[in-house]
Order: structure tokens, then C-alpha cells, then sequence
């Protein structure tokens, strides 16, 4: 019975973290949003924003890395393969890298306002943004990205918006 | 005395110099970024331009590709490639708003670019003649036989 017991032990234990641990995690004493559903936001956010003539080039700010942009490997090729999890990381890194300060913030405040965010308000085109509006306010991958800010990714809307990139 | 850009005159310089067989023009310096010169300043502004091969490894251009733009607006254009294998479009005829979606088409054969086109006209400043992490490598045609003639004179 104990064997039993210590055998669902770590079983248990990940439930519980999942559970009760918020979407946002502490890093070095600032809030960021989760890495564990970056992927979700990422894929949405893949043609949208990280492709080679965007920020998925490396002399520009916010680098993004995917399979069909910057890849990270030397022997990756964009067009090829899957986006890796290196690569999310790094992208992962980009995103809340921005602006460390203001993005705790608004994990802290549940999301809100993200706006204040420079990543947002140029992804809605609601500031100088070379690549003008990529998103709108309440679509599928301003949904995704918000609520991704707010601790509780919306994984369908991002879904729907890593599907519907085409028509953009 | 006019300004100039250091960063535009080091990306011609880098182009190299001019091939002597082939004269300034439409069929010069295929797979090259067009754009670098084409701004209306340097020489005639062009907003799309690029060279398609035969496959990604090979320097054989295809003629007679229908390259298919769509822009956000859902404006589209049709232009075609001529006999090395370069394709351009004048802002007169199409000034795209980005994204921008591109297919290429020869005898029935459609390829559809997998990711939209965000600002660059230039096909390769993102197709560059190497694929490797930051370039997807030349613009092919998988459908195309090996039999292309070169009808270049």
C-alpha cells in the first residue's frame, strides 16, 4: 500500500502544481507569463510577425524564431521541420525580454491594460510599427496573446488564429 | 548636396558588379534582392521582383511562371517570369498592402508560399542562393521538367 502511495506521489504532485500554480511565473523577482503555453501564443503569432522579412530577422528587435522564419539551428532550414522547443525558447525569451518590467506588471494585474505593453500596442498597429497592424483588438490572436498575459491562454482562439493565418 | 544612405550603398556594393554579358535590364543580375536599387532613386522603383529556378539547387531560371500576389486588401496581380526566370511589378500596376500572399504557377502546376509576405519585396533578401537558418534558399518549382532551353539571347 505504501509502495502504492509513493508510486502516485509525483502523480499527485503535478496535479496539484498544475492546480494551483497561476499561469504567471516568478523569474529573478519579476512576473512573466507561462512558458509552458508560449508554443500556443507562438503559433499564432508565427506568420503574423515572425516571418524572415519581419521579426524574424535578426538585426531587428523582438526576435522570433519558427519553422517557417529564423530558424535557431545551423542546420535548419525555414519551411522545414517543426518549430523546435530551443526556438521557443528563444522566442519566449524575446517576448517577455521586451519590456520586463511593464510585462510583470500586467501579469501581476491579471492582464490588464495590456496595452502597455510595446508588443501589443505595435502588434495592433496602435503605435509606429513597420509592419503596421497585425492583429485586432478582440480577434482570435489578440485573444490569444491577451489572455496569455492574463494567466489563462485561451488555447482555441489561439488555435484558430495559428490556423487562419492565411487570410490576414 | 544630397544625403546618402551608408547601409543602402554597402547592400549595392555588396551585390557586385555587373555581369558583362548580360546588359542593364530586365534579364540582369537574377536572384538578386531587386529592391536594394529598384526605390525610384537609384533606378526604376519596382515594389515585387524576383527570380524563380528550376530547384533550389540549381542556377537554371524558368520562364513563363505566373506568379500570383495577393495583397491584404485582396487586391490581386498577375505577372510572369521571363527568360531568366526574374519577374518584377511597377508601382503603377500593383502597390501591395501588406501581408501579401504569393503562389507560382507554370502549366497547371501551383505552388503556394507557406508564409505571407510582410514588408519585403525583395523575394531574395529572404530566398537567398544558400538555404541555411535564414534563408529558405532559391524560389523553385518542384513540377518543372530539366528540359528548360535557355531562350535568353
Amino acid at each position: 500500500m505504501r509502495r502504492m502511495l509513493l508510486s502516485l506521489f509525483p502523480i499527485a504532485l503535478a496535479a496539484l502544481f498544475v492546480a494551483c500554480t497561476p499561469d504567471a511565473e516568478p523569474a529573478d523577482g519579476l512576473l512573466v507569463p507561462s512558458r509552458v503555453t508560449y508554443p500556443s501564443v507562438g503559433g499564432a503569432l508565427e506568420h503574423r510577425c515572425a516571418t524572415l522579412d519581419c521579426h524574424g530577422k535578426p538585426e531587428r528587435n523582438l526576435r522570433l524564431y519558427g519553422s517557417s522564419g529564423m530558424r535557431l539551428a545551423a542546420g535548419d532550414v525555414p519551411g522545414h521541420g517543426e518549430t523546435t522547443e530551443a526556438e521557443y525558447d528563444a522566442s519566449y525569451r524575446s517576448v517577455i525580454g521586451l519590456e520586463p518590467e511593464v510585462i510583470s506588471l500586467v501579469c501581476e494585474e491579471g492582464g490588464r491594460a495590456p496595452e502597455r505593453l510595446s508588443l501589443v500596442r505595435k502588434a495592433r498597429g496602435e503605435e509606429a510599427h513597420k509592419g503596421g497592424a497585425r492583429i485586432v483588438p478582440g480577434d482570435d490572436a489578440d485573444r490569444c496573446l491577451t489572455s496569455w498575459l492574463s494567466a489563462a491562454t485561451d488555447e482555441a482562439a489561439c488555435a484558430r488564429a495559428a490556423e487562419d493565418q492565411g487570410s490576414e | 548636396m544630397g544625403c546618402t544612405n551608408p547601409l543602402q550603398e554597402d547592400a549595392i556594393a555588396a551585390l557586385g558588379p555587373e555581369s558583362p554579358a548580360i546588359p542593364l535590364g530586365p534579364l540582369h543580375r537574377a536572384g538578386q534582392p531587386c529592391l536594394v536599387c529598384h526605390d525610384g532613386a537609384e533606378a526604376t522603383e519596382l515594389t515585387v521582383a524576383g527570380t524563380i529556378y528550376e530547384r533550389v539547387d540549381s542556377t537554371k531560371p524558368v520562364p513563363d511562371v505566373l506568379v500570383h500576389l495577393v495583397d491584404a486588401r485582396g487586391t490581386a496581380y498577375v505577372t510572369a517570369t521571363n527568360c531568366a526566370g526574374n519577374f518584377f511589378v511597377r508601382p503603377g500596376d500593383f502597390s501591395p498592402e501588406y501581408p501579401m500572399r504569393v503562389a507560382i504557377e507554370r502549366e497547371g502546376f501551383r505552388q503556394e508560399m507557406e508564409s505571407p509576405v510582410n514588408g519585403e519585396g525583395s523575394c531574395a533578401v529572404c530566398h537567398a542562393t544558400k538555404p541555411g537558418p535564414r534563408s529558405a534558399g532559391r524560389v523553385f518549382l518542384l513540377s518543372v521538367a530539366a528540359t528548360l532551353e535557355d531562350r535568353c539571347p
